[in-house]
């Protein structure tokens, strides 16, 4: 505490806001992880997809993944966000209303995803499958979210904000920026949109989202909340402070570059996936010395791992922190990607890192505040460890039975004989050998999802044995923006100028051409040096700037946002930039003045069709693409089993990528012209009768639902605006060709007495997998006349 | 081959620039930590601050007593 002359005041936190972020964070748990169970009980057990499509795997792995990371981690993060940042700022949150709106606004957004994926209604971009109206709630439940955190930040009452701020706040300017760049897109209806980004370049911000929602999601805020609570638990200061500082800046400058690893070997660029590679290897160091941080914080206080269940949970966290972020760099080498990319491998991965890492936080953290919340002890340790131990286990038997099966699957995908063919040609013999592993992952995650219960229980009877408490302490009241000096001052010092400086050479050095760009570089080392010289002889003032830096709120957000926005920038504006300049026709004359036109004119692609457009549209509503990747690596058991490589070409107009992340499934880039209209209508109404093993759901739906030619329409021109080439003759045919693509397919079945209506959805998607790997496939002999 | 055609693109220098930027930053920090940092009852404190709020047993309990305690 401050000298005893300091004003005090009286601080009363808001923990009501903490109680009710903690329930729903149990309740929301219990729902994603059962919803976990039942999904890998369908990939045990088609029969669990019950027949119904708003059951169906495709549709509710969505489901369980977005409970898992925004309802379950989500909430908990809020709760333990609200806890600790009233007592690191030693101040009430700023504005009650705001923070009940955050709660409120939050549910709403669950609820919504609740309702809206078993319906179908997605965007189909992983992680990010919210429709519009949904991603408008979350950015303003998130602009509240950061007012209320800003401001509780600027009304704050300790002059140092905590290294767990720091983390907050990196947070929640990342994530804004995340969500919106990976959200633009135009809507055609209340419930539908195309992103405005395609192919490559949608493949490319998806992946800089999707991995940095695990990044900025899933990594920094628990990262902040052990900063807090594993200090609490261990009532040990921080092992280093120093070592806080590096693992801050160094993890999110970092992490923000490496989104390309989850492409390697796809039709995105080489420099990309190498830049995504290199990044992600380079995150080893942070990550490890974040987790060392943590568990060092508990030297000398190791002897209550043997009695606190809650530093159980802590280390078993950390720990987990640490074996995943070995693995993520270890899996982000291209040859290793190259084994374990597509496979169960990474789903182990990924559930060492939910299961371990944020679960075990976010349960390590309820039973450490919960009791705290309701001024009493924990009604039962014993039920705590009992928890902990069939938890640990549970995680095991995931994480484990994944990584063999992934691996197994990896080999078998690739096994050549000696003849250099495919030794296992028949894919479904891969997903059959992996039956007793999903087995053993359904039994994993259903034993981690029932002891979800056993935290249940403790909660319930905690608050029974204690009351609500309120608590209030004295603190200095004092003024802590840092410390008198303005923003503009601290922005526009001589430290901020050197950095500024080097910032804008290395700019320079960019934009400069051959013969200019070498005196940019000069100036940029003589620079350096001069940073270096002038902060050796001036180490104090250096040391006095950081240090206001670190206690100066909007000064520190700029710097993590520019830190961020670096990385961010240099991968995706050269691709959008490139992709724009892929030609939509390439005639003999192009060809005539740049020869190398000649290959790219190979693989230009036509518009789908509108019956294919529609039957894509509805293949992205249910979720194909969660066990259907459409991207064929340059790898020659992929070619021997899928066809040509993909080119990056192939998918410019696709809105949204479906190049996929996971094959249950077989890859179906070139499926088209594979099997004919019947063997697709037999294996849609009931895939086991064209592949015995197989555990994928059925689709009668398709026969008995149609498509609205109108809407289509409406579609294609949305994609027109976007770039998509139709043309205004493309427009007027649009019904006519839709119909008689339609009627040839009907007719076709009809005559294998089949009947499907020419407008079902069943007639669409057969459309829509024909066309895939070929140009568009015939209409009517009378259309293609005009 | 638009895979070349990225390849050959004058835009990827910009990683490059990216990764001096990020060297420096990360040279700078590193400098700051080790260097510029000596002020070891600052550190001290800052790394204790979650610990500054053990004083919180002067909150109270609304409702009825605590039973267990």
């Amino acid at each position: 505490m401050e000298a005893t002359n300091t004003q005090m005041k009286t601080v009363v936190y808001d923990d009501s806001i903490v109680r009710a972020f903690s329930v729903i964070t149990i309740v929301w748990g219990v729902v994603a992880l059962l919803a976990g169970a039942l999904i890998a009980a369908q990939l045990s057990f088609w029969q669990a997809n019950f027949g119904l499509e708003w059951l169906s795997f495709g549709r509710l792995r969505q489901l369980h993944t977005n409970a898992a990371i925004f309802a379950f981690v989500g909430n908990g993060m809020f709760a333990g966000i609200y806890y600790s940042t009233q007592r690191l700022l030693k101040v009430r949150m700023a504005n009650d209303f705001l923070s009940w709106a955050n709660f409120w606004g939050w549910q709403l957004v669950i609820v919504a995803a609740a309702i809206t994926y078993p319906l179908g209604l997605t965007q189909g971009k992983e992680y990010a499958e919210l429709i519009w109206p949904i991603d408008l709630l979350v950015v303003l439940v998130w602009v509240i979210f950061a007012i209320n955190f800003f401001w509780t930040l600027a009304i704050r009452n300790e002059k140092n904000m905590y290294v767990a701020i720091w983390f907050y706040i990196s947070t929640i300017v990342t994530i804004a920026v995340l969500y919106i760049v990976n959200n633009l897109q135009i809507p055609t209806s209340l419930t539908h949109s195309y992103p405005i980004f395609g192919g490559v370049q949608d493949a490319l911000v998806q992946w800089w989202y999707g991995h940095n929602a695990v990044a900025f999601f899933l990594t920094t805020p628990p990262l902040g909340l052990m900063y807090y609570f594993l200090v609490k638990a261990a009532e040990r200061p921080v092992y280093s402070y120093r070592l806080s500082v590096v693992h801050f800046w160094s993890l999110i400058f970092i992490y923000i570059w490496a989104g390309p690893h989850h492409l390697l070997y796809t039709a995105l660029p080489d420099w990309a996936q190498t830049l995504g590679m290199i990044f992600s290897v380079m995150l080893w160091a942070p990550s490890w010395g974040g987790m060392l941080n943590g568990l060092l914080t508990l030297r000398g206080a190791w002897d209550k791992l043997r009695t606190d269940p809650v530093i159980k949970f802590f280390v078993v966290a950390v720990t987990f922190y640490g074996m995943s972020t070995f693995e993520g760099p270890l899996l982000s080498i291209k040859s290793v990607s190259a084994l374990g990319h597509y496979t169960d491998w990474i789903i182990g991965h990924v559930h060492a890192g939910a299961l371990g890492w944020n679960g075990f936080m976010t349960f390590g953290i309820l039973y450490w505040m919960w009791p705290r919340l309701y001024g009493t002890k924990l009604w039962s340790n014993r039920l705590a460890e009992a928890h902990f131990w069939i938890g640990t286990v549970a995680i095991l038997m995931y994480v484990v039975s994944m990584w063999v099966g992934g691996v197994s699957q990896g080999l078998f995908w690739r096994a050549l004989d000696a003849e250099g063919f495919l030794k296992y040609p028949d894919f479904i013999e891969g997903l059959t050998n992996s039956q007793a592993m999903y087995h053993t992952r359904l039994l994993g995650g259903s034993l981690y999802a029932l002891t979800t219960l056993l935290a249940v229980v403790n909660m319930i009877m905690t608050a029974r044995q204690g009351s609500p408490k309120t608590v209030s302490v004295q603190v200095p009241a004092r003024k802590p923006e840092g410390d008198g000096v303005s923003a503009l001052a601290l922005l526009t010092s001589m430290p901020m100028l050197f950095i500024g400086g080097i910032l804008v050479m290395a700019l320079l050095f960019g934009l400069a051409g051959d013969m200019v760009s070498p005196i940019f570089l000069a100036a940029l080392l003589i620079l350096f040096i001069a940073t270096i010289i002038s902060y050796g002889t001036h180490q104090r003032k250096w040391g006095e700037w950081y240090g206001l830096v670190e206690r100066h709120a909007l000064v520190f957000t700029i710097l993590s946002l520019v830190a961020i926005l670096i990385g961010g920038a240099v991968e995706i504006i050269p691709t959008v930039i490139m992709s724009e300049k892929v030609p939509t026709e390439i005639t003999d004359e192009m060809i005539a003045e740049n020869p190398e036109l000649a290959e790219t004119a190979k693989w230009l692609q036509k518009p789908y069709s509108p019956l294919e457009l529609a039957g894509r549209d509805v293949y992205v509503s249910e979720g194909c693409y969660v066990c259907h990747s459409q991207m064929i690596r340059p790898f020659r058991h992929e070619v021997l089993r899928y066809g040509d490589y993909s080119r990056l070409e192939e998918s410019i107009y696709d809105h949204p990528f479906q190049w996929g992340s996971k094959r249950t499934g077989l890859d179906l880039a070139r499926v088209g012209g594979k099997y004919d209209n019947l063997w697709h209508y037999l294996h849609l109404m009931d895939p086991r009768s064209t592949s015995p093993e197989s555990n994928m759901p059925t689709y009668t739906h398709f026969k008995t639902q149609t498509v609205d030619p109108q809407v289509t329409l409406h579609r294609m021109k949305t994609l027109a605006k976007l770039g998509v080439p139709y043309t205004e003759e493309d427009f007027d045919l649009a019904i006519q060709r839709f119909e008689s693509q339609g009627q040839m397919i009907s007719d076709y079945l009809a005559k294998n007495d089949v009947n499907v209506a020419p407008d079902s959805k069943m007639a669409a998607v057969i459309a829509y997998l024909q066309r895939l790997g070929r140009g568009p496939q015939p209409t009517a002999p009378e259309v293609a006349a005009q | 081959m638009f895979q070349e055609f990225y390849a050959k693109s004058d835009l990827l220098i910009w990683p490059l620039v990216g990764l001096v930027i990020f060297l420096a930053i990360f040279l700078g920090v590193l400098g700051y930590v080790f260097i510029g940092l000596k002020n070891k009852d600052k550190v001290d404190e800052i790394a204790a601050l979650p610990l500054d709020d053990e004083n919180e047993t002067d909150g109270h309990v609304e409702g009825r007593a605590q039973d267990n305690e």
